[in-house]
């Protein structure tokens, strides 16, 4: 029998289909013979959507809604104190960090001393920070309590590094950005990252 | 994302979606939903979060529904809390009108059936969405990647499999009995590809479309089935190896598929004629 969250799976992949046309419900059938029903309840569901538009605005009172409001705010880190605890690059392990440091356009050469706290937190520019925490879905309160944690930690490898870095204490950023292997048109970026926040 | 700083503002950058298909390749928002989180990223929160009052979805500033969930996954900043509560508040509000109440009623009968459940159904749907919000916070939910791409369609997922979990706790009410009319399978063939015609007929009296889906919903299981597969232009049966049938899906003989059509199609009618009678 199907798993309850592989079952949910197949279902969102068939409702966010471009088209629910027979051809596409026939290659759901024919991949997912024991999902008959949900599929075809599911079509009847998408079918009287389209026919019947979207509903009219029926009366309704979200009597839930402070409850539901204090719940979502207490279950993620909003502030400093929560933040703590949270290491955000967890997620990012292995390809998943080759491809946030592709998106970032550095090596992860350099990204790694930041996950590892050798760069001096308060160096890293804004623009820089904004950039990671746009790319890496997270927010910035949360990325900067991270890297103001007190003692730097040299992370356990799971990809294969471009360089490895010396560890000799904390760097600023400009430092780092100067003194690790990359292109200038990397090298370039960062910099003006440096110079756009004025601090470093 | 997080703050409305000039940066963030000038060169907004949209985070990609992670989840990935069956066959590897990632999903990706569509053209207009991207164009959508270009334009809106580069405004002040407070704008979004006017824009997102629209109810309007033929304005221009119409925020759509993947974008506010977009924002709402992203705006975790104790600055913007204000801001995010109010776009919390319009996303759930939409959820809550995607969920329709219907007045049902069974053929043969005079009650309507439990709008009561119904109200509990449309909560049920929302506790899901709120559980998924919740998670995402904490450790980033992938389902939701789904409602980035197309909201409304996956909010009928859920919609779906929610239904399906209350109808196994709270068990269907049974259609009453009803005087079978003995026709012709071929009749019932060409009436109902009829119906199918008429289903999507753009002239067909929107109240009377309105009555046959609501119609289809209320049939038993298995006839329901039969008939939805029908609407979709599957065969009853085919002798091709590779061409898919009724017969084939379900798992039974064209004998059974025909009599299920029967029954449901005497259904369809006794339920349209008591609605045209009111």
């Amino acid at each position: 029998m199907r798993h309850p969250d592989e079952r949910e799976e197949i279902l969102y992949s068939f409702a966010v289909e471009e088209r629910h046309d027979r051809e596409t419900l026939e290659r759901y059938l024919k991949l997912y013979p024991d999902l008959v029903e949900d599929l075809v309840d599911l079509s009847s569901e998408l079918r009287m959507h389209k026919v019947l538009g979207p509903a009219r605005d029926d009366a309704f009172v979200d009597t839930n809604r402070d409850a539901a409001w204090a719940q979502f705010l207490a279950s993620g880190p909003c502030d400093a104190a929560d933040a703590k605890g949270i290491n955000p690059f967890a997620r990012f392990q292995g390809a998943a960090f080759v491809q946030l440091a592709k998106n970032m356009n550095m090596p992860r050469s350099m990204l790694t001393p930041l996950c590892d706290g050798l760069v001096a937190a308060a160096s890293i520019p804004e623009p820089f920070l904004q950039r990671l925490a746009q790319n890496m879905g997270e927010s910035l309160e949360v990325l900067r309590v991270f890297f103001a944690r007190a003692e730097p930690q040299m992370s356990s490898l799971s990809y294969k590094a471009d360089e490895k870095p010396s560890v000799q204490g904390q760097m600023t950023f400009r430092e780092y950005v100067l003194a690790t292997d990359m292109t200038e048109d990397q090298r370039k970026a960062l910099l003006q990252d440096c110079d756009d926040d004025g601090r470093n | 994302m997080g703050s409305d700083t000039d940066d963030a503002r000038k060169n907004p950058q949209i985070i990609p979606l992670r989840k990935r298909r069956p066959d590897g390749t990632t999903y990706s928002r569509p053209e207009p939903i991207q164009q959508a989180l270009d334009v809106l990223l580069r405004l002040p929160l407070k704008v979004v979060v006017d824009r997102s009052r629209l109810t309007d979805q033929s304005n221009p500033d119409y925020v759509p529904s993947e974008c506010l969930l977009y924002f709402v996954r992203r705006s975790r900043d104790a600055r913007n809390e204000a801001s995010l509560g109010d776009l919390f508040t319009i996303l759930r509000e939409r959820v809550l009108r995607s969920v329709r109440i219907f007045a049902r009623r069974l053929p043969g009968s005079k009650q309507s059936e439990g709008n009561v459940r119904d109200l509990d159904f449309r909560e049920t749907v929302l506790d899901r969405f709120q559980e998924m919000l919740c998670r995402d916070s904490q450790s980033y939910d992938e389902r939701l990647e789904f409602y980035e791409i197309r909201f409304n369609q996956a909010l009928l997922s859920l919609r779906t499999t929610t239904r399906r979990d209350v109808q196994r706790a709270a068990p269907r009410l049974e259609s009453l009995p009803i005087d079978m009319m003995e026709e012709p399978s071929e009749e019932v063939q060409r009436a109902l590809d009829a119906l199918s015609y008429k289903v999507d007929h753009e002239e067909m009296d929107s109240r009377f479309r309105s009555n046959l889906h609501m119609a289809i919903s209320t049939l038993p299981e298995d006839e329901r089935l039969v008939v939805e597969l029908r609407l979709q232009g599957i065969l009853i049966d085919s002798k091709e190896p590779n061409t898919p049938s009724i017969a084939k899906i379900l798992g039974c003989s064209e004998k059974t598929v025909r009599n299920r059509l029967n029954r449901a199609y005497a259904r369809l009618r006794a339920s349209l004629s008591e609605e045209e009678s009111e």
